[in-house]
């Protein structure tokens, strides 16, 4: 009878040894970040050229970065708690980088000159980098 | 005949003097220290209880110049009509006429402060096109008195005050323009709005704090040009009074860190520390530190503070003198150790100056997939590549599902994209034709396929797809 209890304690031993314990649950979930867009100096003004009183400087018109970084919304994991969940990055989003520039208007005034600077004009460049997007998913 | 030469030249002077006096008056009982440090602590200017209209802004003795008294004052209905045609002339880009209108407002001081005055009793909500004109006269006249060769009436600095002191009375939308156009406005290369008006942009945020993300604006350019430690306890006292506020924080933080960067280096990383739940605060510190500590420190702060998306922060940096080294270096630290993968992608991300062969070298040895496909892509974002990196994409493309050195096919979609966009000829024949081979494999995720076919539209023949289906969809 000894016999037999100790080779089913030893068994059931050996089973624990052999499979691999289960992974504790980190009761955690993702965390929303919401999309955002930077905008990264040296800045221009797209402003009208004039000239007032024998002055010359430039009015009004957008403020116009050299580029432009766009980060879509995401999820990261940031250890926020939630039972019976864990926290997994499963993909990568795309960060877009935007060039920018003044969009110049030429116009001719009435004594035949004047230029006029319109508006800051922003063209996707390309992808600057990644960023990791999380989920939440259940443990078993 | 020396005697007479002497005489003449002494006439001369005292003429060219005289001129000079008269062209330049100066306000009874005025020293010239006493102007100075007006100049570098603006304070609240006389109201005229004549005019409603301060004093101060109009000149020495309240007068307008010479000019102005050759034409009457501008009538109510007047100003309105030129207001309106300012908006107009600007809107149609009608330059001589924007000049003229302009020149008819600000020629005479009591005519651009009635600006302001009609403005800050919301008088002009009610007349859209008015309004426009006002903030677009009150930004000129900002402008053009404070030229440096302005000699006024009326005093610049005393009509920007008068400007500021009105901004709260002033309603929004036109507040928020009024305030971006000062705070842009310019006097050559050099911002009007400059570090002598940090104490009165502090007095209004202090006077009205529930302006003060507005006004904060005001503080866009005030540290430009920041030397040595000038106004150095003015920024610690704005640091000190103003922790929640991104635009403040930033502004203080990057003059301190510039000028004491051993002291507030550590301050800025525990400050960064307790405002990771506000991303506005904790992307204003981050960006203090790589527009503006030295640039070794910042390569490592940054790299000790990134969670993987301070994109703009490394770029920043990355365009700094002598930046290319200390990244450089922060990264061999890391990747002798095998350390902080995340920071390694983000210091890649900041070399956008770096020889193809290091960025490729990178894109070759690193062991984490993500600091492989940041130096593809730092290497590939609005630059011309060679052939041997269209290969090095391709091969590493080709040996994916070996975790030691391969390319995703997500991955080399950007990749080939940036290409595509940035590299003629025969680099951009190979990405596409990289990019025809994704989006032709069956065996690859649909997303993957439909990013490639993306990609590929703008470069290709309309027809090119024609017939395809991918996930059960048409492609068209």
């Amino acid at each position: 009878m000894k016999t037999v209890l100790f080779i089913s304690i030893a068994a059931v031993l050996a089973l624990a040894g052999l499979c691999p314990a289960q992974e504790t649950c980190p009761n955690t979930k993702a965390s929303q970040v919401p999309a955002r867009i930077q905008d990264s100096g040296p800045f221009k003004r797209c402003s009208v050229g004039i000239a007032i009183l024998g002055h010359q400087f430039g009015i009004g018109g957008g403020r116009c970065p050299m580029l432009r970084l766009i980060t879509p919304a995401h999820q990261e994991c940031r250890g926020n708690v939630n039972i019976g969940t864990r926290c997994v990055y499963e993909q990568t989003l795309a960060v877009r980088q935007q060039r920018c520039g003044c969009m110049w208007t030429t116009v001719i005034g009435t004594d035949g000159t004047g230029i006029i600077e319109g508006e800051c004009v922003c063209v996707d460049a390309g992808t600057a980098g990644t960023v990791e997007d999380a989920s939440t998913e259940t443990c078993h | 005949m020396k005697l007479l030469s002497v005489w003449i030249a002494c006439i001369a002077l005292a003429a060219i003097l005289l001129v000079e006096i008269r062209r330049h008056p100066r306000p009874a009982g005025t020293s010239p220290v006493a102007a100075e440090r007006a100049a570098q602590d603006p304070r609240p200017v006389d109201l005229d209880p004549s005019t409603d209209l301060p004093r101060a802004a109009l000149g020495p003795e309240g007068d307008p110049t010479p000019p102005a008294r050759e034409r009457p004052r501008l009538s109510p209905s007047e100003l309105l009509e030129r207001l309106r045609a300012v908006a107009r002339a600007y809107a149609g880009g009608d330059v001589p006429a924007l000049e003229a209108n302009l020149e008819d407002l600000l020629r005479d001081p009591r005519d651009a402060l009635a600006v302001l005055d009609r403005l800050r009793r919301g008088g002009l909500r009610s007349d859209a096109e008015a309004l426009r004109g006002a903030v677009m006269t009150l930004t000129a006249g900002v402008t053009l008195y404070n030229q440096p060769d302005w000699s006024g009436p009326p005093d610049g600095r005393a009509f920007l005050t008068c400007v500021l002191d009105a901004l709260p009375d002033v309603l929004s939308p036109e507040l928020e323009d009024l305030v971006d156009g000062i705070a842009e406005a310019r006097a050559g290369d050099r911002a009007i709005l400059d570090l002598s008006w940090l104490a009165k942009i502090l007095e209004l945020r202090a006077a009205h704090p529930e302006l003060a993300p507005t006004f904060s604006l005001l503080l866009a350019n005030v540290a430009e040009d920041l030397r040595g430690t000038e106004g150095f306890e003015r920024f610690y006292a704005l640091l000190l009074g103003e922790t929640a506020d991104p635009m403040a924080v930033k502004v203080s933080l990057a003059a301190l860190l510039s000028s004491q960067p051993e002291a507030f280096l550590p301050l800025a990383e525990e400050m960064f520390a307790r405002a990771r739940s506000d991303p506005g605060l904790a992307g204003a510190i981050t960006q203090a530190i790589a527009s503006s500590a030295p640039v070794a420190e910042a390569a490592a702060a940054l790299a000790r503070l990134t969670d993987g998306s301070q994109y703009l922060e490394f770029a920043t940096l990355g365009a700094r003198g002598g930046a290319l080294d200390a990244l450089q270096a922060e990264y061999s630290a890391l990747a002798a150790g095998g350390e902080n993968a995340r920071a390694r992608k983000m210091l890649v991300s900041g070399m956008a100056a770096e020889k193809e062969e290091v960025l490729l070298g990178i894109a070759g040895t690193d062991p984490d997939p993500r600091v492989r496909l940041q130096a593809l892509l730092t290497g590939s974002l609005g630059r011309e590549v060679g052939t041997e990196f269209l290969s090095a994409v391709a091969g590493a493309y080709g040996r994916r599902g070996d975790p030691a050195n391969d390319l995703s096919a997500s991955g080399a979609v950007l990749v080939a994209d940036n290409i595509l966009r940035a590299s003629p000829g025969e680099s951009r024949e190979g990405a596409k034709k990289l990019l025809l081979e994704i989006a032709a494999d069956a065996s690859l995720v649909d997303a993957d396929r439909f990013e490639a076919i993306a990609a590929l539209r703008p470069w290709v023949s309309a027809d090119t797809f024609q017939g395809w289906v991918i996930g059960g969809q048409t492609i068209r």
